[in-house]
């Protein structure tokens, strides 16, 4: 389908007594300039985005054009600011403020990265539960293979909102899950391009358990496979969808409960330097099941 | 020069909007004589008087939940009975919405009633509003394809249609669904109360005395199809989206983002500015939008092609406005017929165009539809009508 060619991304786990980190040092790393009332969401997206970028720096054949497609895949956009806008808005009969209210519309993240990496052509948010990031390749992969854009910067941007009680009810998390919360963000280009640390092959969205079954018994039961789910999916799926299948084993990239985790783990897989394939598999609230099949370059290649 | 990817059809469409409920009823009211003026909302939960002009839709529901389902089964429904769909069809066709309220009334009615009850515990957006619409079209259609919840302000449905059909040249799928949806909610009106963005006495696109939008209400939903170039009806034949990082809340009022999107439109469908016959412009009647579009249509043709605005009818349907817009430009084309710009009474010389004073006759050739957003979003679609 299309290779990805530059990861970058940024992460923590909440720990809902320190709060969540300032990111403004973070967010100056990468920037050119020095935005003002943005919001969290845009922060996450600015670093994360910058960081993909900078790691293509110095790589010989690997150039962000201005007609970089970009894409943001998000379950909640921009929660914090929107909860205050309505913490404001009912508890106490405030209208938004002009700035608040521009920053719950969720491209308000992607207008900040377009200006920051000098972007001017396709720029799209879009949303699917946790399975964001799916509908943002897909997205990618449509306007690559119609030759709209030569390559794509493609993230899923997720906030932790405190206090995360309220959170966990908001993601269906059980209590006391532990939360993250991150931006991750993959340059992706047409299949056999150079420069690829792996390839995307599979994509697809399953109805339900049971075509997502049918789906792992097409695959290739010869060969070896590591499957990523995020503590969220795993409780929307029966134990033994799994566990059943010997050529599949659990990938743990050791991060908190977010909706962006399936490409936080996508990352992490890929630093591993592990060469089988990746199976991510992603959960919405719909009973249904959203899988990508990433495949390492061999390291020697 | 050939277009770049193949055409798709239109193949069925539905809407509701303030205008009415299907498209003879909105085609009626956009081609007579005289369109209904905006209603007075009061938003009664602020601490301020909030009276705001609507193009709400008439009948709908009052509860969040029921109205966006409403909404959407009034334009489904329509959509169905022109073109039956059978369950496995609608089981694998990719769905592409886009909104700019999701499900945030519903949030909001939720937040409110908990925090009657008991501010301690209630939970500010206690649930998932991308995924409202998606979930009604699976439970009460059976649409359980891959869905693109898309939101680039007001070009999220018009980037939704470039997408679909680009799911169709790839080659998947013989058909796509889009959906727009735009219903009644606080967040929305009392954001742009709060930018000073709302015309107290109609919107007046390309007017002299233009000063501000009016926000309108509706549902819109189109079907893509498959089709060989020649096919009759109406087809979309090509279009282009950017990003303008000139400002967050306007394109560059020079017009060359809004030139190059349309220029870029009219590229990949493989025609020049001469082959435009008309334009439906976005025509918002803020000062902004209008200056930069009309900038953009003075760099892009030598002789600017007939223009007219649909929102001073409809109102401003935020992300839904380019399926709702495109849909009734494809049935206006099917009549022959484009209506003149509502709202506009007096040139502007600053401006340095003016829209259709009357109503235009229309034949087969290519139509040109423009769409801007919040986020520096810009989206021009270009139509072909062929009989």
């Amino acid at each position: 389908m299309f290779e990805i060619i530059s990861v970058g991304d940024y992460y923590q786990t909440v720990d809902s007594d320190q709060g969540l980190v300032n990111l403004k040092s973070e967010v100056a790393d990468v920037c050119r300039e020095r935005f003002r009332r943005i919001d969290r969401f845009t922060q996450l997206a600015l670093i994360g985005s910058g960081r993909c970028v900078q790691s293509t720096h110095g790589v010989e054949g690997i150039e962000l054009d201005s007609q970089t497609g970009l894409y943001i895949g998000s379950r909640f956009a921009s929660c914090g600011n929107t909860v205050k806008v309505h913490e404001q808005m009912i508890s106490a009969g405030v209208v938004p403020k002009p700035a608040s209210f521009i920053n719950t519309l969720s491209n308000s993240a992607g207008y900040f990265v377009a200006r920051n990496l000098e972007l001017v052509g396709r720029n799209l948010f879009v949303s699917r539960g946790d399975a964001s990031i799916v509908a943002a390749l897909q997205l990618a992969a449509m306007d690559i293979a119609t030759g709209t854009v030569s390559q794509a910067l493609v993230g899923a941007v997720d906030e932790a909102v405190l206090p995360l009680s309220h959170h966990r009810f908001r993601l269906g998390l059980k209590p006391e899950t532990v939360m993250g919360e991150g931006s991750h963000w993959l340059l992706v280009a047409p299949e056999n391009s150079a420069n690829s640390l792996a390839t995307v092959t599979e994509m697809e969205t399953l109805r339900d358990e049971a075509a997502l079954a049918g789906w792992l018994d097409g695959l290739d039961a010869s060969r070896e496979y590591q499957v990523s789910l995020s503590p969220w999916t795993k409780q929307q799926m029966a134990s033994t969808c799994l566990k059943s299948r010997e050529m599949l084993t659990d990938f743990d990239p050791g991060l908190a409960a977010y909706p962006g985790y399936a490409t936080g783990a996508m990352i992490r897989y890929l630093k591993t330097g592990a060469e089988r394939p990746l199976i991510v598999i992603a959960a919405d609230i719909d009973s249904r099941f959203h899988v990508v099949m990433v495949q390492p370059k061999p390291r020697s290649a | 020069m050939t277009h770049v990817n193949a055409p798709v059809k239109i193949t069925a469409s539905g809407i509701v909007s303030a205008l009415g409920q299907g498209k003879r009823a909105n085609l009626d009211a956009l081609l007579g004589d005289a369109t209904a003026g905006p209603d007075r909302l009061s938003l009664s939960h602020f601490e301020e008087p909030v009276d705001v002009p609507y193009h709400g839709v008439a009948g709908a529901p009052e509860l969040a939940e029921d109205r966006l389902h409403w909404l959407v089964d009034q334009a489904m429904e329509e959509l169905l009975a022109e073109h039956p769909l059978s369950p496995d069809q609608r089981a694998g066709i990719p769905v592409f919405i886009g909104s700019s309220c999701w499900g945030i009334g519903i949030a909001e009615e939720r937040y409110r009633e908990q925090y009657r009850d008991n501010p301690e515990t209630a939970i500010p957006l206690p649930l998932d509003g991308f995924g409202q619409i998606s979930r009604h079209l699976q439970q009460q259609y059976g649409f359980h394809g891959a869905d693109f919840a898309l939101n680039t302000a007001c070009t999220a449905t018009a980037n939704a249609i470039l997408n679909a059909a680009a799911a169709i040249n790839m080659g998947m799928h013989d058909h796509a669904l889009v959906v727009g949806l735009e219903a009644r909610n606080d967040t929305t009106l009392a954001g742009f109360h709060g930018m000073q963005l709302l015309a107290e006495d109609g919107m007046r696109p390309f007017d002299r005395r233009r000063d501000g939008l009016v926000l309108g209400e509706g549902c819109g939903a189109i079907l893509l199809s498959r089709c060989p170039s020649d096919a009759p009806g109406t087809l979309l034949w090509g279009g282009a989206s950017n990003c303008d990082t000139y400002s967050i809340s306007a394109s560059n009022p020079d017009g060359s983002t809004i030139a190059a999107v349309m220029g870029a439109a009219m590229a990949r469908s493989g025609i020049t500015p001469s082959d435009i016959q008309a334009i439906k412009a976005h025509g918002t009647a803020t000062p902004l939008n209008d200056d930069g579009e009309a900038a953009g249509m003075r760099r892009s043709f030598s002789n600017i092609p007939p223009f007219f605005s649909m929102k001073a009818a409809l109102g401003h349907t935020l992300g839904s406005c380019g399926v709702l817009e495109t849909l009734l430009m494809a049935a206006l084309l099917s009549e022959g017929q484009l209506p003149a710009s509502v709202g506009f009474e007096e040139a502007d010389p600053d401006l340095g165009v003016v829209p259709m004073q009357a109503p235009l006759a229309t034949g087969p050739g290519y139509y040109l539809l423009n769409f801007f957003g919040f986020g520096g979003n810009n989206a021009s679609l270009i139509l072909r009508y062929q009989n």
